[in-house]
Protein backbone atom coordinates (compact mmCIF):
# COMPACT_ATOMS: atom_id res chain seq x y z
CA UNK A 1 0.00 0.00 0.00
CA UNK A 2 2.84 2.48 0.70
CA UNK A 3 4.34 1.41 -2.26
CA UNK A 4 1.63 2.21 -4.18
CA UNK A 5 0.97 6.02 -2.52
CA UNK A 6 4.92 6.35 -3.30
CA UNK A 7 4.55 5.72 -6.65
CA UNK A 8 8.19 4.82 -7.53
CA UNK A 9 9.04 8.40 -5.57
CA UNK A 10 6.97 10.46 -7.98
CA UNK A 11 4.26 10.20 -5.42
CA UNK A 12 3.94 14.04 -5.01
CA UNK A 13 3.54 15.31 -8.75
CA UNK A 14 0.87 11.97 -9.53
CA UNK A 15 -1.26 12.45 -6.22
CA UNK A 16 -0.25 16.47 -6.90
CA UNK A 17 -2.01 16.00 -10.45
CA UNK A 18 -4.88 13.65 -9.44
CA UNK A 19 -5.57 16.11 -6.13
CA UNK A 20 -5.68 19.22 -8.19
CA UNK A 21 -8.00 17.47 -10.94
CA UNK A 22 -10.67 16.40 -8.56
CA UNK A 23 -11.05 19.60 -6.66
CA UNK A 24 -10.84 21.59 -9.76
CA UNK A 25 -13.88 19.35 -11.56
CA UNK A 26 -16.02 18.75 -8.41
CA UNK A 27 -15.95 22.56 -7.45
CA UNK A 28 -16.74 23.19 -11.24
CA UNK A 29 -19.72 20.56 -11.30
CA UNK A 30 -21.35 21.62 -8.09
CA UNK A 31 -20.97 25.19 -8.41
CA UNK A 32 -22.49 24.70 -11.82
CA UNK A 33 -25.13 22.98 -10.21
CA UNK A 34 -25.94 24.87 -7.14
CA UNK A 35 -26.27 28.14 -9.42
CA UNK A 36 -28.94 26.05 -11.91
CA UNK A 37 -31.00 24.73 -8.66
CA UNK A 38 -30.56 28.56 -6.71
CA UNK A 39 -32.20 29.87 -10.69
CA UNK A 40 -35.10 27.08 -10.66
CA UNK A 41 -35.86 27.85 -7.60
CA UNK A 42 -36.17 31.35 -7.68
CA UNK A 43 -37.98 30.55 -10.68
CA UNK A 44 -40.56 28.29 -9.55
CA UNK A 45 -40.87 30.95 -6.52
CA UNK A 46 -41.68 33.53 -9.22
CA UNK A 47 -44.32 31.76 -11.10
CA UNK A 48 -46.36 31.05 -7.88
CA UNK A 49 -46.05 34.44 -6.81
CA UNK A 50 -47.50 35.65 -10.09
CA UNK A 51 -50.16 33.26 -10.28
CA UNK A 52 -51.69 34.11 -6.55
CA UNK A 53 -51.67 37.93 -7.95
CA UNK A 54 -53.64 37.01 -10.94
CA UNK A 55 -55.82 35.03 -9.20
CA UNK A 56 -59.27 36.85 -8.65
CA UNK A 57 -60.18 38.22 -5.15
CA UNK A 58 -63.25 36.82 -2.53
CA UNK B 1 -32.07 21.30 -37.95
CA UNK B 2 -30.38 24.36 -36.26
CA UNK B 3 -33.51 26.03 -36.24
CA UNK B 4 -35.53 23.59 -34.79
CA UNK B 5 -32.95 23.31 -31.94
CA UNK B 6 -32.40 27.31 -31.98
CA UNK B 7 -35.42 27.15 -29.69
CA UNK B 8 -33.67 27.42 -26.12
CA UNK B 9 -36.61 25.29 -24.49
CA UNK B 10 -36.57 22.51 -27.32
CA UNK B 11 -33.15 22.41 -26.87
CA UNK B 12 -32.68 22.18 -23.04
CA UNK B 13 -35.76 19.50 -23.08
CA UNK B 14 -33.40 17.33 -25.70
CA UNK B 15 -30.38 18.05 -23.39
CA UNK B 16 -31.51 17.22 -19.89
CA UNK B 17 -33.08 13.48 -21.59
CA UNK B 18 -29.32 12.91 -22.87
CA UNK B 19 -28.49 13.91 -18.84
CA UNK B 20 -28.81 10.89 -17.14
CA UNK B 21 -27.18 8.58 -19.85
CA UNK B 22 -24.26 10.84 -19.72
CA UNK B 23 -24.14 11.01 -16.13
CA UNK B 24 -23.99 7.42 -16.11
CA UNK B 25 -20.67 7.40 -19.05
CA UNK B 26 -18.70 9.63 -16.84
CA UNK B 27 -19.07 8.23 -13.73
CA UNK B 28 -18.40 4.24 -15.27
CA UNK B 29 -15.78 5.30 -17.69
CA UNK B 30 -14.39 7.57 -14.76
CA UNK B 31 -14.40 4.90 -12.30
CA UNK B 32 -13.15 2.27 -14.49
CA UNK B 33 -10.90 4.68 -16.08
CA UNK B 34 -9.09 6.07 -12.46
CA UNK B 35 -8.91 2.10 -11.51
CA UNK B 36 -7.01 1.32 -14.33
CA UNK B 37 -4.58 4.41 -14.99
CA UNK B 38 -3.50 4.66 -11.29
CA UNK B 39 -3.61 0.47 -9.81
CA UNK B 40 -3.72 -1.59 -13.22
CA UNK B 41 -1.69 0.06 -15.49
CA UNK B 42 1.85 -0.06 -15.50
CA UNK B 43 5.09 2.21 -15.32
CA UNK B 44 6.37 4.04 -18.54
CA UNK B 45 9.60 2.69 -19.04
CA UNK B 46 11.50 5.80 -18.95
CA UNK B 47 8.56 8.06 -17.40
CA UNK B 48 7.86 5.43 -14.20
CA UNK B 49 4.81 6.92 -12.76
CA UNK B 50 4.96 9.69 -13.78
CA UNK B 51 3.10 8.85 -16.73
CA UNK B 52 -0.32 8.46 -14.78
CA UNK B 53 -0.34 12.08 -14.90
CA UNK B 54 -1.57 11.71 -18.57
CA UNK B 55 -4.83 10.21 -17.85
CA UNK B 56 -5.41 13.42 -16.41
CA UNK B 57 -3.57 15.82 -18.86
CA UNK B 58 -4.38 14.53 -22.01
CA UNK B 59 -8.29 14.66 -21.55
CA UNK B 60 -8.05 17.73 -19.96
CA UNK B 61 -6.04 19.27 -22.76
CA UNK B 62 -8.36 17.75 -25.58
CA UNK B 63 -11.54 19.66 -23.55
CA UNK B 64 -9.87 22.73 -23.42
CA UNK B 65 -9.25 22.46 -27.20
CA UNK B 66 -12.57 21.00 -28.03
CA UNK B 67 -14.31 23.32 -25.72
CA UNK B 68 -12.82 26.20 -27.63
CA UNK B 69 -13.74 25.28 -30.90
CA UNK B 70 -17.29 24.63 -29.41
CA UNK B 71 -16.78 28.67 -28.32
CA UNK B 72 -15.67 29.82 -32.04
CA UNK B 73 -18.46 28.11 -33.41
CA UNK B 74 -20.91 29.68 -30.69
CA UNK B 75 -19.33 32.85 -31.62
CA UNK B 76 -19.91 32.73 -35.65
CA UNK B 77 -23.51 31.29 -35.14
CA UNK B 78 -23.81 34.58 -32.63
CA UNK B 79 -22.33 36.66 -34.68
CA UNK B 80 -23.90 35.85 -38.40
CA UNK B 81 -27.29 34.45 -37.42
CA UNK B 82 -27.59 36.53 -33.89
CA UNK B 83 -28.41 32.89 -32.34
CA UNK B 84 -29.14 33.79 -28.62
CA UNK B 85 -28.76 30.40 -27.34
CA UNK B 86 -25.42 30.41 -28.87
CA UNK B 87 -24.70 33.27 -26.96
CA UNK B 88 -25.95 31.54 -24.25
CA UNK B 89 -24.04 28.22 -24.77
CA UNK B 90 -20.80 30.00 -25.27
CA UNK B 91 -21.00 31.47 -21.89
CA UNK B 92 -22.08 28.38 -20.62
CA UNK B 93 -18.80 26.88 -22.52
CA UNK B 94 -16.29 29.28 -21.36
CA UNK B 95 -15.35 28.62 -17.56
CA UNK B 96 -15.48 25.29 -18.28
CA UNK B 97 -12.56 25.43 -20.73
CA UNK B 98 -11.11 27.88 -18.58
CA UNK B 99 -10.88 24.98 -15.75
CA UNK B 100 -10.10 22.42 -18.11
CA UNK B 101 -7.05 24.46 -19.80
CA UNK B 102 -5.40 25.51 -16.37
CA UNK B 103 -5.80 21.69 -15.28
CA UNK B 104 -3.71 21.33 -18.66
CA UNK B 105 -1.01 23.66 -17.67
CA UNK B 106 -0.92 22.11 -13.78
CA UNK B 107 -1.00 18.42 -14.23
CA UNK B 108 1.91 19.43 -17.29
CA UNK B 109 3.73 21.32 -14.59
CA UNK B 110 3.43 18.33 -12.87
CA UNK B 111 5.03 16.21 -14.96
CA UNK B 112 7.31 18.42 -16.45
CA UNK B 113 9.36 19.07 -13.02
CA UNK B 114 10.59 15.39 -12.43
CA UNK B 115 10.41 14.43 -16.28
CA UNK B 116 12.59 17.50 -17.72
CA UNK B 117 13.59 19.25 -14.51
CA UNK B 118 11.42 22.39 -15.03
CA UNK B 119 8.12 23.62 -13.93
CA UNK B 120 7.65 25.31 -16.84
CA UNK B 121 9.50 26.08 -20.55
CA UNK B 122 8.53 29.06 -22.92
CA UNK B 123 7.96 26.24 -25.49
CA UNK B 124 5.47 27.04 -28.66
CA UNK B 125 3.15 23.79 -27.28
CA UNK B 126 3.16 24.97 -23.45
CA UNK B 127 3.11 29.02 -24.54
CA UNK B 128 0.09 28.74 -27.29
CA UNK B 129 -1.55 26.48 -24.56
CA UNK B 130 -1.23 29.32 -22.16
CA UNK B 131 -2.52 31.49 -24.95
CA UNK B 132 -5.47 28.98 -25.02
CA UNK B 133 -6.26 29.87 -21.44
CA UNK B 134 -6.13 33.98 -21.81
CA UNK B 135 -8.20 33.87 -24.41
CA UNK B 136 -10.89 32.30 -22.31
CA UNK B 137 -10.41 34.38 -19.58
CA UNK B 138 -10.49 37.68 -22.23
CA UNK B 139 -14.26 36.00 -23.44
CA UNK B 140 -15.48 35.78 -19.80
CA UNK B 141 -13.90 39.36 -19.25
CA UNK B 142 -15.63 40.49 -22.07
CA UNK B 143 -19.02 38.92 -21.61
CA UNK B 144 -19.63 39.60 -18.03
CA UNK B 145 -17.63 43.23 -18.32
CA UNK B 146 -20.85 45.25 -19.22
CA UNK B 147 -23.34 45.95 -16.92
CA UNK B 148 -26.19 44.90 -19.27
CA UNK B 149 -24.45 41.71 -20.34
CA UNK B 150 -26.19 41.22 -23.64
CA UNK B 151 -24.14 44.09 -24.35
CA UNK B 152 -20.86 42.14 -24.07
CA UNK B 153 -22.31 39.25 -25.99
CA UNK B 154 -20.80 40.46 -29.54
CA UNK B 155 -17.62 41.49 -28.72
CA UNK B 156 -17.14 38.27 -26.53
CA UNK B 157 -18.28 36.37 -29.46
CA UNK B 158 -15.65 38.53 -31.95
CA UNK B 159 -12.25 37.77 -29.57
CA UNK B 160 -14.11 34.05 -29.20
CA UNK B 161 -13.32 33.83 -33.09
CA UNK B 162 -10.51 35.73 -33.13
CA UNK B 163 -8.90 33.26 -30.86
CA UNK B 164 -9.73 29.86 -33.36
CA UNK B 165 -6.60 30.70 -34.86
CA UNK B 166 -4.78 29.97 -32.27
CA UNK B 167 -6.31 26.20 -32.07
CA UNK B 168 -4.50 24.69 -34.59
CA UNK B 169 -1.38 26.27 -33.58
CA UNK B 170 -1.86 24.46 -30.28
CA UNK B 171 -2.91 21.19 -32.07
CA UNK B 172 0.37 21.45 -34.66
CA UNK B 173 2.27 23.44 -32.53
CA UNK B 174 4.59 20.19 -31.78
CA UNK B 175 5.07 19.42 -35.46
CA UNK B 176 5.66 23.01 -36.53
CA UNK B 177 8.33 23.94 -33.91
CA UNK B 178 11.19 21.81 -32.52
CA UNK B 179 9.70 21.45 -29.25
CA UNK B 180 10.63 20.32 -25.78
CA UNK B 181 7.00 18.97 -25.77
CA UNK B 182 5.93 15.31 -27.20
CA UNK B 183 4.32 15.33 -30.49
CA UNK B 184 0.45 13.32 -30.79
CA UNK B 185 0.70 9.98 -29.53
CA UNK B 186 -2.82 9.44 -30.60
CA UNK B 187 -4.40 11.15 -33.36
CA UNK B 188 -1.71 10.75 -35.78
CA UNK B 189 -1.07 9.37 -38.95
CA UNK B 190 -0.32 5.21 -38.45
CA UNK B 191 -2.84 5.48 -35.11
CA UNK B 192 -1.83 5.64 -31.55
CA UNK B 193 1.48 4.97 -30.72
CA UNK B 194 0.28 3.83 -27.31
CA UNK B 195 0.40 0.53 -25.80
CA UNK B 196 -3.17 -1.03 -25.34
CA UNK B 197 -2.20 -1.62 -21.27
CA UNK B 198 -2.47 2.53 -20.91
CA UNK B 199 -4.19 3.11 -24.12
CA UNK B 200 -7.18 1.93 -22.41
CA UNK B 201 -7.70 3.92 -19.70
CA UNK B 202 -6.55 7.03 -21.83
CA UNK B 203 -9.20 6.48 -23.82
CA UNK B 204 -11.80 5.70 -21.21
CA UNK B 205 -10.40 8.77 -19.23
CA UNK B 206 -11.11 11.03 -22.51
CA UNK B 207 -15.04 9.44 -22.87
CA UNK B 208 -15.50 10.52 -18.68
CA UNK B 209 -14.17 13.80 -19.58
CA UNK B 210 -16.20 14.70 -22.65
CA UNK B 211 -19.20 13.42 -20.20
CA UNK B 212 -18.59 15.33 -17.76
CA UNK B 213 -18.02 18.47 -19.71
CA UNK B 214 -20.93 18.17 -21.43
CA UNK B 215 -22.68 17.65 -18.11
CA UNK B 216 -21.56 21.07 -16.67
CA UNK B 217 -21.93 22.82 -19.41
CA UNK B 218 -25.62 21.39 -19.86
CA UNK B 219 -26.09 22.57 -16.02
CA UNK B 220 -24.62 26.02 -16.99
CA UNK B 221 -26.82 26.45 -20.04
CA UNK B 222 -30.16 26.13 -17.71
CA UNK B 223 -28.68 28.56 -15.26
CA UNK B 224 -28.19 31.13 -17.61
CA UNK B 225 -31.32 30.55 -19.26
CA UNK B 226 -33.14 30.56 -16.42
CA UNK B 227 -31.47 33.40 -15.19
CA UNK B 228 -32.93 35.57 -18.70
CA UNK B 229 -36.33 34.12 -17.82
CA UNK B 230 -35.64 35.83 -14.53
CA UNK B 231 -34.85 39.29 -15.69
CA UNK B 232 -37.63 39.01 -17.92
CA UNK B 233 -40.14 38.15 -15.63
CA UNK B 234 -39.06 40.74 -13.12
CA UNK B 235 -38.86 43.64 -15.98
CA UNK B 236 -42.70 42.47 -17.19
CA UNK B 237 -45.02 45.27 -16.56
CA UNK B 238 -47.41 43.82 -13.56
CA UNK B 239 -51.11 44.97 -15.43
CA UNK B 240 -52.92 46.20 -11.88
CA UNK B 241 -51.52 44.57 -9.51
Amino acid sequence: MAEFFAMGGFGSFIWGSYGTAVIMLVWLGVSSWRKARKVALELAQLDTDTSAEHRPSA
Amino acid sequence: MFDYLANPSRFMRLANRFLPALVVLAVTTGAVGLYQGLVTSPPDYQQGDTVRIIYIHVPAAWLALFGYVGLGICGIFYIVWRHPLADVAARAIAPVGAVFALLTLITGSLWGKPMWGAWWVWDARLTSMLILFFFYLGYMALANGFDRPERGSRPAALLALVGLINVPIVKFSVDWWNTLHQPASLLRSGGPAVDPTMLTPLVLMLIAAHAYFAIIVIYRMRALLGERRLTAMLLRPRGHA
